[in-house]
């Protein structure tokens, strides 16, 4: 497998899965390129077992659940010394979308889904707008496809309540 | 809406549901007309979303920072790293299988040993044998006799004789009264065996004195056992111990020189040297005949130095020694002896 082929067909959903976990486009870019350094080096190890598409996104997912992690004890050293987690509230700036696609739904859709729980938010996302099969979002987060389901039940249900449709 | 019916419709969205959940789906439906609406909203819901993550552009700074990975084709990475993969695992193989040879090499089993076969007799099943008592069984049977057992039934070997402690011979020769007298100095041992000597015990044997010079002196010794009178000449000079002392004349009583007299060695005669009743030196001779003669010694320091005959007289005997014998207790000078040769009648 040459990593530009790889680079070419994943550059996109990896940006835009690292996008909607970040919360901004900077800390975006930075875990995207660190993704895909993980993904050349790899590559080699890559013997096909799995989808190249849960692959990659396993390596995606594991780099930015541990980000968060990381991102998050520094939030809560900084601004609570209480000690307790802080969820990361989105970017309050319009994302790329907004200069795409000019539409209301879209915004509130787009706020929504930053909005959701992360465990919410990465099932909806992966099948929603990367549209994995339930089994693959079960490989990639290591979940049962029972759970995937499910959650992406609520997730949906919650990003109506937000949406407001 | 409870959470069977939400995974139902987020089901339905995806078109997930089997045909029985799709009809139970419908029927609930069908009893509830909002369920339907919800179904409607769940899938623009998540069209929105698909049309949201089509409108996210990537960024062109993107393609910029992962230039450099893209530059570093990972195919070449894949030819030539199996290669070095391959050579590792190949060095390795022939890096153990060395060592494997020469710790073999060096552990070489020995070849097995001949199993040992047990000689086969012919023997009747129905034989009993009798295992002997132990030695120690019956206490009232004679044990075999063992290499302990024959040493201790040997008789003690005798032990060596002690060898006698020397003597030192000191003192001078002692004259008391005109009569000849062995001085062993303080040593009264000494003087007691020459006490004993003059009483008619011989001479050659008695004296641990006489003893010592046997074997110190082995020439003094043999005129000793030739029947020497005594072994006190200058040949006699005894050494004792580790040091060679300086033997003073000594002499027998005229008793045993009498009796020595008659002993001397074959092809020799005895002689005798008088100084008045006393004898000052004895010898032996080979060259003077038996009889009488008067003769003037010259004595220094202790040592005849010449021996002459009177005037008047045809001549002198002079016996082998007694030049150069010490005299001890005489005076330096000019002394008229007589020189006996052969035996004397005995008093």
């Amino acid at each position: 497998m040459i990593f530009d082929e790889v680079y070419e067909r994943f550059r996109t959903p990896v940006w835009r899965l690292a996008r909607r976990l970040t919360g901004n486009d900077d800390e975006a870019l930075d875990a995207t390129q660190e993704i895909f350094l993980r993904v050349w080096r790899g590559l080699d190890g890559f013997r096909g077992e799995a989808k190249l598409s849960t692959w990659v996104f396993q390596i995606a997912w594991n780099y930015l659940r541990a980000y968060r992690r990381r991102r998050s004890r520094t939030l809560v050293a900084v601004d609570d010394p209480t000690g307790d987690l802080v969820e990361m509230a989105p970017d309050p700036a319009p994302g790329p979308e907004r200069h795409a696609v000019s539409s209301d739904l879209l915004d509130r859709v787009a706020a929504a889904v930053d909005g959701l729980p992360e465990h919410y938010r990465v099932v909806l996302w992966l099948r929603d707008a990367e549209d994995l099969s339930y089994a693959d979002i079960a490989a990639v987060l290591d979940l049962p496809v029972g759970t995937v389901r499910s959650r992406l039940a609520r997730a949906r249900a919650e990003l109506k309540r937000m949406v407001g449709v | 809406m409870d959470d069977k019916l939400l995974e139902l419709v987020s089901r339905a969205v995806d078109d997930d549901l089997s045909a029985a959940e799709a009809e139970e789906l419908a029927a609930r439906m069908e009893q509830d007309p909002e369920l339907a609406g919800d179904l409607e909203d769940a899938r623009r819901l998540r069209a929105a979303v698909g049309r949201l993550a089509a409108s996210m552009a990537v960024p062109p700074a993107l393609d910029s920072v992962v230039e450099p990975l893209r530059r570093s084709a990972p195919v070449e990475r894949a030819r030539v790293r199996p290669a070095i993969r391959w050579f590792g695992v190949a060095a390795a193989l022939v890096l153990g299988a060395t060592v494997a040879l020469e710790v073999a090499r060096h552990n070489a089993v020995p070849p097995p040993k001949p199993e040992r076969v047990s000689p086969v007799h012919d023997i009747d099943n129905d034989e009993v044998f009798a295992l002997a008592p132990l030695p120690t069984a019956n206490p009232n049977e004679p044990r075999p006799m063992g290499a302990s057992d024959r040493l201790l039934a040997e008789e003690p070997p005798e032990p060596d004789a002690p060898e006698p402690m020397p003597l030192e011979v000191i003192g001078p020769l002692a004259v008391s009264d005109g009569r000849q007298e062995t001085s062993l100095g303080d040593s009264g041992k000494g003087r007691e065996t020459a006490r004993t000597t003059a009483s008619g015990v011989d001479a050659a044997a008695a004296t641990e004195v006489g003893w010592r010079e046997q074997k110190a002196a082995p020439a003094a010794a043999d005129r000793v056992a030739g029947g020497s009178p005594t072994v006190s000449t200058n040949e006699s000079s005894a050494v004792v111990g580790n040091r060679r002392a300086e033997a003073a004349p000594m002499r027998a009583p005229a008793s045993a020189v009498e009796t020595a007299v008659d002993e001397a060695p074959a092809g020799r005669r005895p002689v005798v040297v008088l100084a008045g009743d006393r004898t000052v030196w004895s010898g032996s001779t080979s060259a003077c005949i038996d009889g009488r003669a008067a003769a003037v010694i010259e004595i220094r320091s202790g040592m005849v130095v010449s021996v002459e005959g009177v005037a008047g007289s045809e001549g002198v005997c002079r016996p082998d020694g007694l030049v150069g014998a010490r005299l001890a207790d005489v005076d330096d000078g000019f002394h008229e002896v007589e020189i006996i040769v052969g035996s004397r009648p005995r008093k």
